[in-house]
Formats: structure tokens, C-alpha cells, sequence
């Protein structure tokens, strides 16, 4: 047994742990598929999802007792939890940034879209990400707001004719 | 005939507007691939998205127009960065960087691109006369090949995209084919992981998948705080080039060739293509020691590798419509959207489209390679463009390119869902390009192996009798048994011998 974690072996083992919860949930599925199909197993629409699933047992099986060989089982699972901790509770500053980040894209993408029109739900992410990221200086992030957005629209818009969500 | 459909497509791209539409394409392709972070592949995706209300003729040739560029355009932020714009870049860095180093740069970027533009040029000669064969043998298929087809390249693409770890590749091809099962199935209509909702029930499209995929991923990337140096841009030496280009002939050829062939493997990149050229190209060399120090023909070798495998990544999917690589399989895709029928028919039932591709390719790569060397004297401008400025610009071009393809909202979310998907991937170590290949090929798995069932009334048996199925199969099984360890002593060798090739 290691004293140390081998690097990537608790992301290893921790998609292992996944993969083996999806498969549960895949052969379930399966299951009413099928049931809801009525026919025969060879022409079954569950076929290839229950060949895939068994597959992606195998496959999870292996790489969960790969990840594990010569480890010390508790320094592995405590290792996953970190890196779930550090994820989710954005102790470091660089996934603090990732993480508002990535929630200022959700909100453009299921508030701002749905309730605005383009030219504004875009220009205000622009806006609102930009300045999140310190990207650049306060009249930069305004002209690169209103070129980006004011291209988009001409381009897209005006000369292809696309409808603009 | 031949001749009539080569005259057609040069037709094509003598109006302005194609003229037009190429050279802003090729510029775009090349702006992508010269900023790390952009793929080819993300630029495809984009540019499938965007361009899905124009012409067909307009869109493919744009899609081509902007491959192309990506692929080459790597090679300057390899040469002055030392990190490679794309992939497919990354061999390119190990002896252009160097020479960027010593005052070389601008020599070393005329080399890259014309080296790049040879290998595309090379590609097309490939293209021409292996689709048609490869056609005629597709023609034999049934049902049970095409199943296996689809393993067989899903296998083989997650054994050779997955950075040596082919376990990973494999559960990022079935996660990629069960991706795409949900929604009617394609013989009896039952809903399959729908969960009764309507959008789910008509399913995944294909565009959204692979922008969140590849997108995603990078744009959140660039929320972390870097600032990369660059290197000076020095003035290009063309005598000193075409001379140096002259003496390695052999070097080209040889890396067009190879370049070619890793392509026609299903969903093997151009990285691949770049790599495996410059081994061979160190392998071959009496000057071993001066590969990685700044050695031109290691330049040479891997741009015209990795260019040469965009012809051939497309032969299989013209005549398999399989994709060698996974822009090709964007590229796939945006064929399907625009209505055209890649696979063993195609040359019976559009047989001009090969020869239209063909000049395409060509008139590209004419255009990126006169375009490269005009470009890289701003290159160092470019590459000066924050991406913390530029990712969320990125990310608007997704989010529209995601809604134009059925203006529905739903598509966005798709592909913020698989932005997702994809950033998992990247962290966890698993490739993303067995699991677009799987999306893409799942269809064609899932009606052929329930097609094929039917046939032999639940037999399986057609399988291991059948002569090609039999070869497919054995070949999977081998794959399989190697994954396994069963021929340890000999891959240790293999590794040990590349390992010593390429550091």
C-alpha cells in the first residue's frame, strides 16, 4: 500500500464510481424500454443500450480496480473528496473565478435569452463578464461590447437572414 | 466525365462570391487555429452553425475553407509561442520554436505553410483516386458490416485519441452512442430515454453537441489568469526556404503520405498525423541529434503530416460516411444538413461532389498558404488578443450557432449541457473525440445491428461468417486482447523504440 495518491487515480476512481451508478440507471431504462417496445429482444429498441450498458459495466469495472491496485483505499476516497470540495466551495481563487464564470454563461443562457431581446441580453452578458474577468479597460470592454454585438447583428441579421435567439 | 465534374467545380469557384467566401474563410480558419485554445474542430462546429441558411455549395466550401486554415494556422503560435494553436500543431513546436529561438521564425513559418499547403495538395491527389475504391468495397457491405464498421472505428479512434490510456477512449465512445439513442428510435418510433418530454423525444442535433463539446471547454479554460509570452516575428528568407524545401522533397511525400493514411482511421486527428510524420521523419534522418533543436525538415514533416490528413480524413467519410477525424465528423455532419448523402452511394448518386471537395481542397490550400505568410507578419498581434476579451465573444458565436440550426431555445441548452459533458472529460482525462464519433455513428450502429438480427432471424452467427465482418471482428478482438495485456512484451518494445524517438 502507497502512502501517496498516484496521479489520476482519484479522478479514475471517482469516474468509476459514477460510470458503475449510470449503468444501474441504464438498465433500468432499458428495461421499460423494452417493455414499452412489445417485440422481440433481437429488434428491441433497448438492444443496443443493454449491449452498451454491459459494455460500460466492463469497462467502469476495470477502471475502478485499475485505479485501486496497490492504493490505500481511504487516502483515495479522501482525495476525491477534496476535489469535490474544491470544486463546489471555490476555496482557490482561480475556481472562483471558473465557477462565476461559468454562472454568469447560465444566466445569459436561461435568464437573459428567454426575457430580452438579443441586442441586450447580449450586450449586458458582454458587459456583466467582461467586467467579472477584468478584462480589460472600462472604454475597451464597451467597444469590444458594441463591435461584437453590433457584428453579430449585421452579420447574422442583416445579411444571413438568421433569427437571433 | 471525370473532366466535366472537375470543370463544374473550378466553375464553382471562379464566381467572386466563392472567391470571396474562401478567402474570409480561410482567414477565419487561420485566426482560429493560430490562437491556442481555438480547435479546428470548434471551428468547423461554429462555422456549421452559422452557415446552415446558405447555399450549400457557399456553406461546404466555407467549412473546407476554414479546416484547412485551422489545421496550418497551429503552426505560428507554435513557432512563436511554443504553444501550439491547435492539436495538430504540437510536433510542428518541436523544432519550430527552436528555430524561432534563433532568429529563425519567419523561415520557419514559410516552411510550415508551404509545407502545409503541400501536404494538403498531396491529400487531394489521395482523395481522387482511393474514394472511388474505397467505394466499391463499401458497396459489399450489409447490415452486419456496417455495425461492426461502427465498433471497429469507435474502438480504434478511442485507442488512438486517448493519449495511450484506450480504456477511457472506449467509455467516451459509449457514452457518445448512448448519447445519441435518446429520442424515437429510427425502426419502431418508441421513445428512449425521453422521459416524456418533447424536445427530448426528437432527440439531440448534432451541431449543439459538438460546440459544447469542444467550445466549452476552452472557453472556460480561459477564465483562468495567464498571459502567454511572445516571441518576435523575423523576416522571412523565401530563397533560403524554397531551397530548403527543394532538398526535402522526400520528407513531404513521405509525411503526405502518412498523413493520408492516419486520416482514412476513423476519428484519428491530425495531432496523429503530425506525430507519427516527424518520427518517421527523425527515424529516417542521418541528423538524429539535431531534431528538437530547430531542425527545418522536423518543421517540414509534421505540417505536411498533419495538413495531408484532412484529404485524407475525408475519404472515409465520401465513401463509408465515416469520419476520419473529429473536424472531419463536423464536416460530416454539415454534409448531412446541407442535404447531401456522404457513404457507398454517393459517387453513384452525386458523383460530381468528389471532385467538387477535391478543388475545394486544393483552391484552399492555395489560399491559406498566400494568406499564411501575409498574416504572419501581424501574427504577434494576434496572438497579443486577450482571451478573457475574446472567450465570451466565442461563446455569443456559440450560443447562435447552437439556435440557428431549428431557432429553438432548447438547442442552447443542449449545448450548454454538453459544454458540461465536455469540460468533465478534459479534467477527468478522457477524450472528447471517441465520444462525437459515437454520437455520430450511434444511428447507423443501432439500425444495422437490429436490421442485421432480423435478417438471420436472431442469429448472430453472420457475424464470424461473413468474410469482412470476420476481418472487422477479428480486428476488435485483437484491439481488445492488447488493451488486456496480452501482448505486453511486444508493446513494451514498441513504446521503449517510440519513447526514444520522440521526446
Amino acid at each position: 500500500m502507497r502512502s501517496s495518491i498516484r496521479p489520476g487515480s482519484s479522478g479514475d476512481f471517482f469516474s468509476a464510481i459514477v460510470l458503475l451508478l449510470f449503468t444501474v440507471f441504464l438498465f433500468q431504462q432499458s428495461r421499460l424500454i423494452h417493455l414499452d417496445a412489445n417485440v422481440p429482444w433481437n429488434v428491441s429498441p433497448a438492444l443496443l443500450p443493454v449491449f452498451l450498458g454491459a459494455c460500460l459495466l466492463l469497462c467502469s469495472l476495470i477502471l475502478l480496480l485499475r485505479s485501486q491496485r496497490g492504493q490505500n483505499l481511504s487516502l483515495l476516497a479522501g482525495s476525491v473528496v477534496s476535489h469535490i470540495r474544491l470544486w463546489f466551495l471555490a476555496e482557490h481563487s482561480e475556481w472562483k473565478r471558473i465557477l462565476g464564470g461559468i454562472a454568469l454563461l447560465a444566466l445569459y443562457i436561461f435568464v437573459l435569452i428567454p426575457i430580452f431581446e438579443f441586442w441586450l441580453s447580449a450586450s449586458l452578458f458582454l458587459l456583466a463578464i467582461f467586467l467579472f474577468l477584468r478584462a480589460a479597460a472600462y472604454w475597451k470592454i464597451i467597444a469590444v461590447t458594441i463591435g461584437a454585438v453590433g457584428g453579430i447583428i449585421v452579420l447574422f441579421n442583416k445579411i444571413f437572414n438568421v433569427t437571433l435567439p | 466525365m471525370e473532366m466535366q465534374y472537375l470543370l463544374h467545380a473550378l466553375n464553382l469557384i471562379a464566381s467572386p462570391e466563392a472567391a470571396i467566401t474562401l478567402v474570409l474563410s480561410v482567414f477565419f480558419g487561420i485566426v482560429v487555429g493560430m490562437l491556442p485554445g481555438l480547435t479546428a474542430t470548434m471551428a468547423v462546429a461554429l462555422l456549421t452553425g452559422l452557415t446552415y441558411k446558405t447555399s450549400p455549395d457557399m456553406a461546404i466550401l466555407s467549412l473546407i475553407g476554414v479546416y484547412v486554415g485551422a489545421i496550418s494556422g497551429g503552426c505560428q503560435s507554435a513557432i512563436l509561442l511554443n504553444i501550439p494553436g491547435t492539436p495538430a500543431s504540437a510536433a510542428t513546436a518541436q523544432d519550430g520554436y527552436p528555430m524561432g529561438q534563433q532568429g529563425k521564425g519567419g523561415l520557419a513559418i514559410f516552411l510550415a505553410t508551404s509545407a502545409s499547403a503541400l501536404g494538403t495538395l498531396g491529400s487531394v491527389v489521395f482523395l481522387l483516386f482511393l474514394t472511388p475504391l474505397l467505394t466499391s468495397f463499401a458497396l459489399k457491405f450489409g447490415s452486419w458490416e456496417f455495425f461492426l464498421l461502427a465498433v471497429f472505428g469507435i474502438m480504434i479512434c478511442g485507442q488512438l485519441a486517448s493519449g495511450g490510456d484506450p480504456l477511457k477512449g472506449w467509455i467516451a465512445g459509449i457514452l457518445g452512442l448512448l448519447a445519441s439513442l435518446v429520442g424515437l428510435d429510427g425502426l419502431q418510433g418508441v421513445p428512449r430515454f425521453s422521459f416524456g418530454n418533447i424536445d427530448l423525444m426528437a432527440g439531440f442535433s448534432l451541431i449543439p453537441i459538438m460546440i459544447g463539446l469542444f467550445g466549452f471547454p476552452e472557453i472556460v479554460a480561459a477564465f483562468k489568469k495567464k498571459k502567454a509570452i511572445v516571441g518576435e516575428m523575423q523576416r522571412i528568407d523565401y530563397k533560403e526556404g524554397i531551397r530548403i524545401l527543394a532538398r526535402n522533397w522526400e520528407t513531404i511525400i513521405r509525411s503526405t503520405f502518412i498523413g493520408v493514411m492516419v486520416g482514412i482511421i476513423p476519428g484519428v486527428g491530425e495531432d496523429v498525423g503530425g506525430w507519427l510524420s516527424y518520427w518517421a521523419a527523425r527515424m529516417r534522418s542521418k541528423v538524429r541529434a539535431l531534431f528538437g533543436k530547430g531542425n527545418p525538415e522536423g518543421v517540414i514533416a509534421a505540417e505536411s503530416g498533419n495538413n495531408a490528413c484532412i484529404g485524407g480524413a475525408i475519404i472515409p467519410i465520401l465513401s463509408l460516411a465515416v469520419p476520419g477525424s473529429a473536424p472531419a465528423a463536423v464536416l460530416m455532419a454539415a454534409f448531412w444538413l446541407h442535404g447531401l448523402r456522404p457513404g457507398p452511394l454517393m459517387m453513384t448518386e452525386t458523383p460530381g461532389f468528389l471532385y467538387t471537395v477535391a478543388i475545394y481542397l486544393a483552391a484552399s490550400s492555395f489560399i491559406m498558404w498566400a494568406l499564411g505568410l501575409l498574416i504572419s507578419r501581424f501574427t504577434v498581434k494576434i496572438l497579443q488578443v486577450s482571451p478573457q476579451l475574446l472567450m465570451p465573444v466565442v461563446f455569443l458565436f456559440c450560443v447562435v450557432g447552437s439556435y440557428v440550426i431549428n431557432d429553438r431555445i432548447f438547442d442552447v441548452w443542449v449545448m450548454f449541457a454538453f459544454g458540461f459533458v465536455g469540460l468533465f472529460l478534459s479534467h477527468l482525462k478522457f477524450p472528447s473525440a471517441p465520444f462525437l464519433l459515437g454520437v455520430i455513428l450511434g444511428p447507423m450502429a443501432d439500425t444495422n445491428l437490429r436490421r442485421a438480427l432480423t435478417l438471420s432471424d436472431g442469429s448472430i452467427l453472420p457475424f464470424f461468417t461473413r468474410p469482412i465482418c470476420l476481418f472487422f471482428a477479428v480486428i476488435i478482438v485483437l484491439m481488445i486482447a492488447a488493451q488486456m495485456g496480452l501482448f505486453s512484451r511486444w508493446t513494451s518494445k514498441e513504446t521503449e523504440e517510440l519513447s526514444g524517438g520522440i521526446k
